[in-house]
């Protein structure tokens, strides 16, 4: 797939990239019809997120088309159109139980 | 954390090595308990700790990675069983790292699941086996149990220790290895 990668401060590019597989049982993977940009890829553009690696892929809120599901997912099927949030929550924890996932404690 | 490997084997180190963390799991105190009682699941989160095989009720044998290329071993006993509330443990004698460590377990307030307190110490070493000792001493630090003790509570709430491993990128070697493939593919 082509993905939109970091590769220092003010240098991003479109490169091809292997194409992400599931991992987990858990995972779904889709196809990106739309990616808005974040105010806060303006902080990894800029350099100040010291965790970035060279060749990271960018991107935390796009939409698009389910295209696999991991086994333990039961809410989607592929060929639904899902927006992702830029949150990647447990689902599991005190804040995920009471619908507060951008608390997630995992 | 002193830095044993610029003390000199002959001279006792300065201070014992204690670290205690605590976090808030979000399951009952009896599962809580029941994992951490059963120690052969330590390694799963203690990133220093190899493995640990049951030997009896009370005995356990620890096996611990304290640097790159050295393992130290050890004889540990429970000391102290209170179901639901405390385990406490420590080597027996003739152990080369001499250490002890215990955990309590508290419900939590307001229906949180239980509070875990964790005390983890390692003792002075013999003179003679100071440069195995200070591996451990390097290797145990209190950023690292911090860490240990989160992934015990990812393992409990979510199941596993969340991780982008394996996920695509275009980093380093085996990306500049995949380009390739792809162009002679092309």
């Amino acid at each position: 797939m082509k993905a939109l990668c970091w590769f220092g401060t003010g240098d991003v590019r479109v490169e091809q990239v292997p194409d992400p597989e599931i991992l987990n049982p858990r995972d779904i993977i889709i196809k990106v019809t739309l990616a808005a940009i974040c105010g806060s890829d303006l902080h990894l553009f800029d350099g100040y997120i010291p965790t970035m690696q060279r060749g990271d892929i960018l991107g935390h809120e796009t939409m698009g088309e389910v295209v696999a599901v991991g086994k333990e997912i039961t809410n989607l099927a592929v060929g639904d159109r899902v927006i992702i949030p830029f949150t990647i929550s447990c689902g599991r924890c005190f804040y995920c139980e009471h619908e507060l996932w951008s608390l997630c404690d995992n | 954390v002193p830095i044993l490997e610029n003390v000199l084997p002959s001279v006792p180190a300065p201070t014992d090595l204690h670290i205690k963390k605590s976090v808030t799991v979000n399951k009952p105190v009896e599962e809580v308990y029941a994992y951490w009682r059963n120690l052969e699941n330590l390694p799963r989160f203690m990133k220093h700790i190899k493995s640990v095989q049951t030997l009896d009720e009370k005995r356990s044998h620890w096996v611990a990675a304290v640097l790159r290329d050295m393992e130290v071993e050890w004889d540990a006993q429970i000391l102290v069983d209170r179901p639901n509330e405390m385990i406490a443990w420590e080597s027996l004698p003739g152990a080369k790292v001499e250490n002890r460590g215990n955990v309590k377990f508290v419900q939590a307030p307001g229906g949180r699941g239980t509070e875990v307190h964790v005390s983890l110490e390692y003792l002075p070493p013999g003179a003679a086996l100071g440069r195995v000792a200070a591996g451990v001493l390097n290797f145990v630090t209190e950023h690292q149990i911090k860490e240990d003790i989160r992934n015990f509570k990812h393992i409990l709430e979510a199941g596993e220790i969340p991780t982008t491993e394996g996920q695509p990128a275009a980093r380093g070697d085996a990306w500049y290895e995949y380009t390739k493939r792809e162009e002679h593919r092309a």
